[in-house]
């Protein structure tokens, strides 16, 4: 399919779809409880809205003018627009980590085991996975 | 490093959209570069001086040489 060439699309697909499966898995799982269901209805809101968006682009980008896709393709180009798009990522994943850090202090206090020790490990697999694309990005360049 | 982009572009009198096309950035990188909030990278900095039939030192002044 002609819409599925870009790897972005793809990469979003495969997220949304994800959400998806987690979102209706968790409202329908058996002894969910309600606290449960309701994060899993705001996923499920997340993944329609954020999939409407992605058709009304879609839309959008069709109609384009020649003009206009040759701008939206040269802002995607754009190194300024690629270093703050980089930029970006690198202060989420900051962020991701203090969140996660912070999680983990908050359920180790809580004593709540099953939760902290799922948090570390997902840390301390992102720093392992950080660390080796770090040694081969450096190989490559 | 500042850069003499904006004095090279009105002389010739050219607009950040006819810049940009020229050197295919987006105009916002050509107000960003001539505001001084963005410093292009090398490859950049080669087809702007080009576009100017100047070297990349006379259109990027480097700190050193504006003391």
């Amino acid at each position: 399919m002609k819409l599925l060439k870009s790897n972005a699309m793809q990469d979003d697909l495969i997220r949304l779809g994800s959400m998806l499966g987690l979102s209706i898995y968790l409202v329908t799982k058996a002894g969910a409880g309600q606290w449960e269901k309701n994060m899993a209805v705001t996923g499920l809101w997340l993944v329609i809205i954020t999939a409407l968006l992605g058709f009304w682009q879609i839309w959008r980008d069709k109609r384009m003018t020649p003009e206009e896709k040759r701008e939206a393709e040269r802002e995607k180009r754009d190194e300024r627009s690629r270093m703050i798009q980089d930029r970006a990522m690198r202060n989420c994943w900051s962020l991701e980590d203090a969140v996660l850090i912070i999680a983990t202090i908050v359920f180790v206090f809580r004593n709540q085991p099953s939760v902290y020790s799922i948090l570390y490990l997902v840390l301390v697999v992102r720093e392992l996975a950080c660390v080796a694309t770090r040694w081969w990005l450096e190989r490559k360049y | 490093m500042t850069n003499r982009i904006a004095e090279l572009r009105k002389a010739r009198k050219i607009s950040q959209a006819e810049l940009a096309d020229g050197v295919d950035v987006t105009r916002q990188t050509i107000i960003s570069l001539e505001s001084g909030r963005y410093n292009a990278s090398l490859l950049l900095a080669h087809k702007i001086a080009k576009y100017f039939g100047l070297t990349i030192e006379e259109v990027f002044l480097f700190e050193e040489e504006t003391t």
